[in-house]
């Protein structure tokens, strides 16, 4: 056994004739938030897409709990580990309860379609992500945060020990971001891994525990971000120069760009 | 396979729910860990939709030129007729003929929903998709290359739509098969196949040109027993694996990725789901010829009467029963004593559906 729940091995993943990831190798620590940052097409989204086995790899290995991904049973995969993807699609006119249903599906057959633990499971993960009140409305009438917070609840359902949020926060405005992100930390907090990649910097390095930085399909810098942040490595993955300064309200780094002479 | 699917909460104490908000859910029995349960309006929807096929279904048999009583028509399915010319008519002549209506219908209404949760688009119906007419090309190379007897005629177009489907799979297959390229891969080959067809017929000779203008009409007039005996047991056949496969396939309308997150076997339960659409709606054809716009409408009328967003195959087949079965009573009756085929009645019927759709439907949707 190993204390990391989810491990990339050497991973090597493409589309088609392009290699996105060459070689990467990162072990996802449990209990924490781990961010993944980089810039557009560094691979980040990729990374997480092949964790979650939703992406074939090419080469190299993927760890569930110590154990070769592929060996699981689809569905014992899933009761392990959620993914809620980018921008994911909800079909026209489900309602929010409906939808969190769905996260169930790992933990259903045939012979046992709706239990009371189902039932329990989705009322605890529409509670835990604050949508409780929104169950029986259609999911297009609620806004861009609200939105988020049902498919985070629905990913909850799922009840796994590790959950990967892919951009979670993109096209949110402030407000839903923190939103998102203060749910993120909490369930940390109440003991779930969880990994997100994020765009927005300065979000990023106040919520991550653990902060992964790839550059170019690989991974640059790793650590707490107080200890990885710097003006250099700023610079070097996303070619601008800034001022790194602690956030006067959480003391977490704080990317101040410079103004181009 | 109507949904267990859904989920609820209860309601604030506060706020009194509104009509559409009341519970959806009806657990129907519940013991230990276990329930069953059932969407309230599909479930009621469904009922209605089975005795409505019921219904029409007596008054379709007493149809015809030897005037029977719907008591007569009842009597005589008990076996009791006093009418033994009645008993015949009404079990040999026009049950077949019904039983067929309803048996096709169940198919093409199963099919065409299969085929729109698979390729999460509603046109995505076999009719569009050219899979309807991969079977007819091969009915038409049977009768007018062959010049195959009725069988052969069934056969080759079982055949014709297994091969079109296999070929459509076959060129939208880029290590994994997306909905949107099943589509426009289908579209595309559905086009040459009609040209094919249409060659086929103006190069034959003028007997088989009739003889395929006829079965390309779609009739329910030749059903025989044995033609249900094999739509019946091909249904068996698929009703099981529909059931293995129906709660993998409510989640591919939320995309490939989260279906596979939530540990559903995407490319299985699509391949399965082809399978049984490309069957059924290959032997619907086969027996009948194509019967247009079924496996379209179906789905979407049921999707509307039942107001979930789940693919309700078995609202779908109960539609696709009563649509056919009535469109026959309208063919035998519309130009009495003049009979149009089934196949032109439903494809007029599915004409002004289509339009009506595009026009008041789709217009409020995208301003």
């Amino acid at each position: 056994m190993t204390a990391s729940p989810l491990q990339a091995v050497d991973l090597v993943v493409g589309y088609g004739e392009t290699t996105v990831l060459d070689g990467v190798s990162v072990d996802v620590l449990a209990g924490e938030l781990t961010v993944i940052v980089g810039p557009n097409a560094c691979g980040k989204s990729t990374l997480l897409r092949a964790l979650a086995r939703v992406l074939p790899v090419q080469g190299g290995h993927v760890r569930l709990d110590g154990r070769e991904i592929g060996e699981y049973a689809p569905k014992q995969a899933a009761r392990r580990l959620a993914l809620l993807p980018q921008q994911p699609a909800a079909p026209e006119g489900i309602t929010v309860a409906d939808l969190v249903a769905r996260g169930r599906y790992p933990h259903q057959s045939l012979l046992r379609q709706w239990s009371v633990a189902d039932q329990e499971a989705v009322d605890e993960a529409l509670a835990a992500a604050g949508v409780a009140e929104l169950a029986r409305r259609p999911v297009e009438h609620l806004s861009g945060g609200q939105r988020q917070r049902v498919w985070i609840a629905m990913t909850l359902a799922q009840a796994t020990p590790v959950l990967l949020l892919d951009e979670p926060t993109t096209y949110l405005d402030i407000a839903h971001q923190l939103e998102v992100l203060e749910l993120a930390s909490r369930l940390q907090r109440e003991g779930r891994t969880v990994v997100a990649v994020l765009h927005d910097l300065h979000l990023a390095f106040r919520y991550a525990t653990h902060l992964i930085v790839m550059h170019g399909g690989s991974v640059v810098a790793e650590g707490a971000p107080a200890d990885v942040v710097t003006p250099e490595l700023v610079e070097r993955v996303f070619s601008v120069r800034c001022r790194v300064v602690p956030d006067p309200e959480s003391g977490t780094p704080m990317v101040i760009p410079l103004r181009s002479a | 396979m109507t949904g267990p699917t859904t989920s609820s909460t209860t309601a604030p104490p506060t706020a009194p729910p509104r009509a559409d908000e009341r519970e959806p859910v009806v657990v129907l029995w519940r013991r230990h860990t276990w329930s069953v349960r059932f969407l309230r309006r599909a479930a009621l929807v469904n009922l209605a939709l089975l005795a409505a096929a019921a219904v029409l279904g007596v008054v379709a048999l007493t149809f015809g030129d030897y005037g029977i009583s719907a008591g007569q028509v009842v009597a005589a399915l008990r076996g009791h007729a006093d009418d033994p010319l009645a008993a015949y008519f009404v079990t040999d002549v026009r049950l077949p003929r019904v039983l067929g209506a309803l048996l096709v219908g169940v198919a093409l209404g199963i099919s065409g929903s299969l085929f729109q949760t698979i390729s999460g688009n509603p046109l995505g119906s076999p009719d569009v998709v050219g899979f309807t007419t991969g079977s007819a090309t091969g009915a038409l190379v049977a009768i007018i290359l062959v010049g195959a007897s009725p069988a052969g005629v069934a056969a080759g177009s079982v055949v014709g739509g297994v091969a079109t489907a296999a070929v459509i799979y076959a060129l939208a297959w880029r290590g994994g098969v997306s909905g949107m390229r099943l589509v426009l891969v289908g579209v595309g080959i559905g086009a040459a196949l009609h040209a094919v067809n249409a060659l086929l017929v103006v190069r034959a000779p003028l007997g088989a040109a009739q003889t395929a203008a006829q079965w390309q009409a779609g009739s329910l007039n030749g059903v025989t027993w044995r033609d249900l005996a094999w739509l019946a047991g091909l249904l068996v056949v698929v009703a099981p694996v529909l059931v293995l496969l129906f709660r993998g396939l409510t989640t591919l309308s939320f995309g490939d990725d989260l279906a596979t997150e939530l540990g559903v076997q995407v490319g299985h339960v699509r391949l399965g789901a082809v399978a049984a659409g490309v069957a059924l709606v290959a032997l619907a054809t086969a027996v009948t010829g194509p019967i247009a716009f079924v496996a379209l409408a179906a789905p979407h009328v049921v999707r509307r009467l039942h107001g979930t967003t789940t693919p309700a195959l078995t609202g779908s087949a109960l539609t696709g029963a009563v649509l056919v079965l009535v469109s026959d009573m309208l063919a035998q009756r519309l130009l009495a004593p003049t009979q149009l085929a089934v196949g032109v009645v439903t494809a007029a019927l599915g004409g002004v559906y289509l339009v009506a759709l595009l026009a008041f439907e789709w217009r409020k949707r995208t301003p």
